[in-house]
């Protein structure tokens, strides 16, 4: 083998050595939830025989959102605080990890203690099975069930019909769309109406809305603001851009090669600006599109719920307890640039922060989720797919 | 009497029997009496028949039956064909087949006459520094194809792509956008090409015309054929199961392809079996049912194809390894250089220029964007490599890939001399079962496993290593299978017989003649195993756990934050690795093989 082969293979495994070896430059921010009651309350005896049961048991099972932040403030963020219940967090997509949960339960495997997720795969998938144990009797502390804590109050982070099974501690108002109000000169755009109009024509993108998530939602509001035959006939008469990609979509929006975007995230657009460019890409004013109501609420996939025969109940119940907590909300808030509906926090992204005054159509409800998934079967037609 | 003797040992040994007389295994293991007596005198290829089988079959069973199962997943289940009928009577299934198929013919028009002039010229001629120029191609196998895309898109895109802005300067185009347009058919046929349609072809072709007997093409120009010539009515015809294999592998490969498809077809509303497989697997509830039936489609597709390929095989001799092999690779003389030059530039667009598009991206603020402000950072490559997690996974991909590329090196070669080599009765069967992995999504292998290992069979594996371990190397089995068939067909049997004649035992002659024969295959397939094994994540997503997360794995993390250029960084140490193994594995398996030295 020739020296110079040698020498390269010693400085990939030089890089490798040096990757395994390499010690954390900054931890991510910990977050040290101090749960406490008053001393020999009955409260504080039943927390901490819960916590000592917790300590027993050793471990807590979750499956989470995919996602460097969320990872990093849900997982390390609890070990930090309870350093004795080991925290197995694992990251994918809602629909995988149930898919996964399923399968194992029907064949009486019972791995699972909490899921973090969205209404579709929980709702679906896992409440038919009846997987899911009430939340209620999750909560330990009195400050989580009280309406004090929790804007518009405590039931109503409860997306099921059911109002049992899964909440939403986080609620936000959806944004439709972004648009770059410097390719915008030449074209008028005061309303919604206005993404019907011959001068949007291929000027406009949408993330495909036939997927799960923000785009599906804004249609199905789109479809109560204006009613589907409406939302039909701008679907098949208006020349629009799709994508399945949003980095693509921002990238486009950047170039004005697309004036509007709906259904998109921001995450590459502060990205984007950040480093300089972009700067007058701006939310689409609620204002233009809604009249009746905007679409907003509590949801997203930090919604939170556990399983009945989970194999750590205790330590489940800490888990959830610490996720409500006033520290740990406030945490992913500001790290995933979220809003917790909890009173005592600061919303992580203030442009979309509900307003306590105002009336939302929430898009993330059971109900909600399962007319969208219907109003998807139609828009794969209407968009010729 | 020796003679009769050689002869009745030569007989057995093609029937995959051990027979009496002869010493039954000198080698690794002794066989167990119970199994000699049920597996009859066939206990290895019985024995690599119900591991492989159980391992494919039982998994892909399950998505069968459950494809005809209607109820919600968990509940009473409800047997009907409404999958069936509901998969196959959407008019867009058909509409996506017909754009599957003229993408597939596109594609091939380019890139099988231009792989194969370029593996000749690697594997057969004395092409300068051809092994490097080798090596480009394997790089571009270890780029990641949703990378690779977004590079492209920084090149061409129309709006805001470097070259269209550099030919928009030139005095005489006068044009407010493009005028390359990667938003096209031509533009995801180029994609194509550019990432792994003309790169996986020269990959499995270059073995086979390293393995070819010079004395054949000497024979045709003495008798006053061309170079050109010779390539034609002598190499390529010897090399024909080669071709048949990558022809079928390319074919079943283009229509589960939709990373490409989905970001350049969906904006031209282009849609193809790929994304609409994907759609079905991506919904508020994924379809399981559906996506079944339609990999079975692909199945049913291939099926006539398999029947014409191992015709092609096994209808005659393609031995050109034999005991008169010259490896004399043929004299390019004037031509060396400008061929030298068209492969470099074929080797450059498919590697070099992704591949430096791809690291530049994890030292940009923004990847794509060069005209910013202060545009390179090296906070990216900070933060994952002080990520909490990245040891561990880094440790786990390194155990995964290595043990992939080890299990696959053994597994595939046993199978795939079972194939070619012995008449065990059910090789045949054993040959359609290789190809299943291949017709199905990962998502869905991933699936059927996941049944598979909740059995108390299994259950034991479930949630380890090893368990990955064995779904990654029955999800890339056929490639390896099928490489390696390609390449023992080109062994003549007279020098496995020699050995035999001279009294070695079975596994004496495989270790002893077969092995070094085929060292750099064996390399090449394990490289592949490693490479696939490392940047796997819809086989082993479903049963990966916490203690088993991989790079892979942390990589979709980063894409899904979106953090793109953290993601980038994950890729480039996946290739880096990739790579490393690959330069090892050549090493290792060109010392050992076929020389092709220059006289």
């Amino acid at each position: 083998m020739s020296a110079s082969v040698f020498h390269w293979i010693a400085l990939l495994f030089s890089l490798a050595l040096t990757a395994c070896s390499a010690s954390p430059a900054a931890a991510p921010p910990t977050v040290v939830v101090a749960v406490s009651g008053a001393e020999n309350s009955p409260t504080q005896t039943q927390w901490d025989q819960t916590l000592a049961a917790a300590k027993q048991e050793g471990a807590v099972i979750v499956s989470g959102p995919p996602g460097a932040d969320q990872r990093q403030v849900i997982a390390d963020g609890f070990h930090a605080a309870y350093p004795d219940i080991k925290i197995e967090y694992t990251a994918g997509r809602g629909t995988e990890v149930v898919s996964k949960v399923v399968q194992e339960r029907q064949a009486g495997q019972y791995l699972w203690d909490v899921i973090i997720a969205s209404t579709d795969p929980t709702i679906f998938s896992l409440k038919p099975i009846n997987a899911l144990a009430p939340l209620r009797e999750a909560l330990v502390l009195p400050d989580l069930s009280q309406d004090s804590t929790w804007l518009s109050g405590f039931e109503s982070g409860f997306t099921d019909e059911d109002k049992k099974y899964l909440y939403a501690p986080f609620a936000s108002t959806t944004t439709v769309g972004y648009a770059n109000w410097d390719c915008l000169s030449n074209v008028q755009f005061t309303s919604a109406q206005d993404l019907t109009s011959p001068s949007l024509s291929d000027r406009f993108a949408w993330f495909d809305p036939t997927q799960p998530g923000t785009s599906s939602r804004t249609a199905w509001a789109l479809s109560k603001e204006y009613g589907e035959p409406w939302l039909q006939g701008l679907l098949t008469r208006q020349k629009i851009i799709y994508s399945t990609d949003h980095r693509q979509i921002t990238d486009w929006l950047i170039a004005c090669r697309v004036a509007l975007a709906l259904g998109i995230v921001n995450d590459f657009i502060l990205q984007a600006q950040s480093a300089g460019i972009g700067q007058n890409i701006k939310p689409i004013p609620m204002s233009l599109v809604f009249k009746s109501y905007a679409p907003g609420g509590a949801g997203g996939n930090t919604q939170i719920a556990w399983y009945n025969n989970a194999p750590h109940p205790n330590a489940a119940k800490v888990f959830i307890n610490w996720y409500l907590s006033k520290d740990a909300q406030q945490a992913l808030a500001t790290r995933t640039r979220t809003n917790s509906r909890r009173l005592d926090t600061q919303p992580g992204d203030p442009t979309t922060a509900l307003d306590p005054n105002a009336s939302y159509l929430n898009t993330n409800t059971e109900v909600a989720t399962r007319e969208i998934q219907a109003l998807e079967q139609k828009l794969s037609a209407w968009m010729g797919k | 009497m020796d003679g009769q003797v050689g002869t009745r040992r030569i007989a057995s040994a093609r029937a995959g029997h051990v027979p009496p007389g002869v010493k039954r295994d000198s080698g690794l293991f002794e066989i167990p009496g119970w199994w000699a007596r049920a597996a009859g005198d066939a206990p290895w290829p019985t024995a690599v028949f119900v591991v492989v089988a159980g391992l494919v079959i039982a998994p892909v069973a399950f998505l069968v039956v459950n494809s005809l199962q209607t109820a919600a997943p968990g509940l009473v289940p409800q047997w009907s064909f409404a999958n069936w009928t509901r998969a196959l009577s959407d008019v867009r299934l058909w509409s996506a087949v017909w754009n599957s198929i003229r993408l597939y013919l596109a594609i091939s028009v380019f890139s099988w006459p231009i792989a194969i002039l370029v593996a000749w010229a690697l594997g057969r001629t004395d092409l300068p520094a051809r092994n490097w120029l080798e090596f480009m191609f394997w790089l571009s196998f270890f780029l990641p194809s949703l990378s690779v895309v977004m590079g492209w898109i920084v090149l061409i895109d129309p709006s805001f792509g470097v070259l269209n802005q550099l030919i928009r300067q030139v005095p005489f185009v006068h044009a407010t956008s493009g005028p390359l347009d990667i938003y096209t058919f031509w533009g995801l046929v180029w994609v194509h090409l550019g990432q792994n349609a003309i790169a996986l072809k020269v990959i499995l072709l270059t073995p086979a015309f390293r393995n070819m007997d010079a004395t054949l093409e000497e024979a045709a120009r003495v008798s006053g054929q061309s170079t050109l010539g010779t390539l034609k009515s002598i190499t390529l015809p010897l090399i024909a199961p080669t071709i048949a294999i990558v022809f079928l592998l390319s074919f079943v490969r283009l229509w589960q392809s939709f990373e490409v498809e989905r970001v350049l077809g969906v904006p031209q509303r282009f849609y193809v079996y790929g994304t609409r497989l994907y759609e079905l697997l991506n919904q508020s509830v994924p379809d399981y049912g559906a996506a079944t039936v339609l990999s079975c489609l692909i199945l049913l597709a291939i099926f006539p194809l398999l029947v014409v390929q191992r015709r092609i095989g096994f209808g005659r001799s393609y031995a050109t390894v034999t005991s008169k092999f010259k490896p004399q690779p043929v004299r390019l003389g004037r031509a060396r250089w400008p061929v030298f030059a068209l492969v470099l530039g074929v080797a450059l667009i498919v590697s070099i220029l992704p591949m430096a598009s791809v690291t530049m991206g994890t030292f940009m603020k923004l990847f794509g964007y060069l005209f910013i402000k202060d545009p390179w950072t090296l906070a990216h490559w900070q933060q994952v490599l002080a990520e909490p997690v990245f040891a561990s996974s880094l440790r786990n991909t390194i155990l995964l890939a290595g043990g992939a590329a080890f299990l696959s090196a053994v597994l595939l070669t046993i199978t795939a001399y079972i194939l070619v080599r012995t008449r065990f009765w059910l090789r045949a069967a054993l040959d359609v079962i290789t190809w299943f992995p291949q017709a199905l999504p990962g998502i869905l292998l991933g699936l059927g496993f996941l049944w598979l290992a909740l059995t108390p069979l299994l259950r034991p594996l479930y949630g380890t290593i090893l368990l990955l371990v064995i779904v990654t190397v029955i999800g890339g089995m056929t490639v390896g299978v099928q490489i390696l068939k390609g390449n023992i067909l080109q062994l003549g049997k007279e020098l496995e017989e020699a050995a035999q004649v001279c009294g070695a035992t079975w596994t004496a002659t495989l270790r002893g003649v077969v092995l070094p024969l085929l060292a750099p295959t064996i390399a090449l397939v394990a490289t592949l195993s490693f490479v696939a094994a490392s940047r796997d994540v819809s086989n082993i997503i479903l049963l990966s756990s916490v203690q088993s997360r991989t790079l892979a794995l942390l990589q979709l993390d980063y894409m899904v934050a979106p953090q793109w250029e953290s993601a980038s960084v994950v890729s480039v140490i996946m290739i880096a690795l990739s790579t490393g193994v690959a330069v090892a594995a050549r090493a290792i398996g060109l010392r050992l093989g076929l020389r092709s030295d220059i006289h």
